[in-house]
């Protein structure tokens, strides 16, 4: 379990992090976004114990790692830097770092993640060689082969083709769910967020702006939106006239056949009973989930104006 | 196996996988023993068992350090400007066991490189001699046991300066460090005329200062905390 509690880290006169709190459980995917300079890969490094806090605490276990060494034996990692090192082949990287974190049998792990990875053939050579998704794919190996408790990822896909990238997010949601593994990520893909953090962070200048499930950001953060399809040969002025009448209601937006609604927020709307009622043939009403970009950008514009 | 011992594994084969940097330092290793053994024999040489102890006693440290000074940068200022120091520290290795495995492995290669830079120059002075040139047993000890110390002892404090130091500073240090080397390599040559003879004395002070510095270096990693380390990344 990590535990962030009252965490500030000072450079000079720059606050990087500015008091957070949050606590991750094992089995859980969070993601913490952000801008660039936001404070995300700061937060890795005072997890980690690379970087001392200028108060609060970052724990693990309840513990700082940076006093207790052994504790990272639990912990795996992949920074931006996939940690490989270039003159030396994949399996020498893989044995380097199995030998480091003392795994047992480190041969048949190392062979089993190359198989898992798909870099058997490559094992033998030179990492210098591999593209850059080969480099992050083995870089994740190297990060699980001592399999951690705990997995803390920053921008695990980033620079990876479409077809990795869906490989490391579904080994990412295997690892928490099957495993009860802890997965701490770093993310500026809004898309890979959605999809697999069971609950995201959104920091702003060093300060969480927003921090809960998908659906509970959706819930208190968005305006409830619905596309309303006005059935064949039906007008839509009167449809329109009739909206107007209905509660709550921030904005009508018309578009052919189209009428899109948006409410005022933690309001549950229903608005086919009024058309209805007025006669109007509906072809179909649809509640439209905003997506996390929009929630993102309003958190963070709203930060912005305050 | 300790964690030193396999950072200091690991080291030793990448220093050896790096083929280009270690023919470079070993070429000019070479080039200065077969100088040295040249002006040996020559017309007008310094001659006799006396310089070639004189001669074995500096080079023999100046190529080690020599040695060190272009195979550290590979083994700590690359590590920092690849990043990879930050999945390093992230390790169970603690600061120390990795200072102390990178010092190692560079103090290997280099005292094995300054050992068959001499080979070389006590083969070539023999054969241009005509005879067999063996040095005194204090040179031997001094090559045995003091230069290797000596040489962990610049690669501790070169290491360590280089996990702590910027980018800039870096390069800086590495130019400051750089100058005085060559020059001296260069310069030796010129003092070694006034080397009567190499004592027991002579090898015991070489000795205990590079404990000292050893030693100094042993200290100053406590002092080193990873947020200076990562702070200097650039």
């Amino acid at each position: 379990m990590i535990t962030v509690k009252n965490l500030t880290k000072k450079f000079k006169d720059i606050k990087a992090v500015d008091n957070i709190n949050f606590e991750v459980y094992s089995g859980e995917v969070f993601g913490c976004l952000g801008h660039n300079g936001a404070g995300k890969t700061t937060i890795i490094r005072l997890i980690l114990g690379l970087l001392q806090p200028t108060a609060g605490q970052a724990l693990a276990w309840g513990k700082p790692l940076s006093r207790h060494p052994d504790l990272r034996r639990k912990v795996g990692i992949l920074l931006e830097n996939d940690g490989l090192y270039e003159n030396l082949t994949g399996a020498q990287n893989l044995d380097y770092y199995a030998s480091l974190y003392g795994v047992i049998y480190k041969e048949k792990r190392i062979s089993d993640l190359f198989d898992f990875t798909g870099l058997t053939d490559r094992r033998n050579d030179k990492v210098g060689t591999y593209s850059r998704g080969m480099r992050r794919k083995l870089g994740l190996a190297r990060a699980m082969l001592h399999e951690p408790s705990i997995l803390l990822l920053d921008e695990p896909s980033a620079g990876l083709d479409p077809e990795v990238q869906k490989m490391v997010r579904d080994l990412i949601l295997s690892l928490a769910k099957e495993q009860n593994m802890l997965i701490f990520l770093n993310s500026h893909d809004l898309d890979e967020v959605e999809r697999i953090c069971d609950r995201i962070a959104i920091l702003q200048r060093g300060k969480v702006a927003a921090c809960d499930s998908l659906t509970n950001l959706r819930r208190e953060s968005s305006e409830p939106t619905i596309e309303i399809t006005l059935a064949a040969g039906e007008p839509v002025t009167p449809a329109l006239e009739v909206l107007k009448t209905v509660d709550h209601v921030n904005r009508i937006m018309p578009d052919d056949k189209r009428i899109t609604l948006t409410f005022e927020k933690q309001t549950s709307p229903d608005p086919l009973p009024a058309l209805v009622n007025a006669g109007i043939k509906v072809e179909e009403v649809k509640k439209l989930n905003r997506s996390l970009e929009d929630i993102y950008l309003e958190i963070i514009h709203r930060e912005e104006n305050r | 196996m300790n964690r030193c011992l396999v950072i200091a594994r690991k080291e030793f084969k990448e220093l050896l996988a790096n083929r280009s940097t270690l023919l470079t330092s070993l070429g000019v290793a070479l080039f200065f023993a077969l100088v040295y053994s040249i002006s040996l024999t020559g017309e007008g040489s310094i001659g006799g068992l006396i310089p070639i102890d004189g001669t074995l006693f500096f080079l023999s440290i100046m190529l080690g350090v020599f040695m060190a000074y272009s195979l550290t940068g590979h083994v700590f200022y690359k590590e920092k400007t690849d990043r990879i120091i930050e999945t390093l520290l992230s390790s169970p290795a603690t600061l120390r066991q990795i200072w102390l495995g990178k010092t190692l492995a560079v103090t290997l290669v280099s005292y094995i490189m300054a050992l068959l830079s001499m080979v070389v120059l006590i083969t070539v002075a023999s054969i241009r001699r005509q005879d067999l040139i063996l040095p005194g047993a204090p040179v031997v000890a001094h090559m045995a046991v003091a230069v290797p110390v000596f040489i962990a002892a610049f690669v501790g404090l070169n290491g360590l300066a280089q996990l702590a130091l910027g980018m800039k500073e870096n390069r800086l240090l590495g130019f400051l460090i750089f100058i005085p080397l060559f020059a001296g390599l260069y310069g030796m040559g010129f003092s070694l005329g006034a080397v009567t003879a190499i004592t027991w004395l002579y090898v015991t002070l070489v000795f205990a200062s590079a404990l000292l510095l050893v030693g100094l270096a042993a200290l100053l990693i406590r002092y080193l905390s990873t947020e200076r380390i990562v702070t200097t990344l650039g």
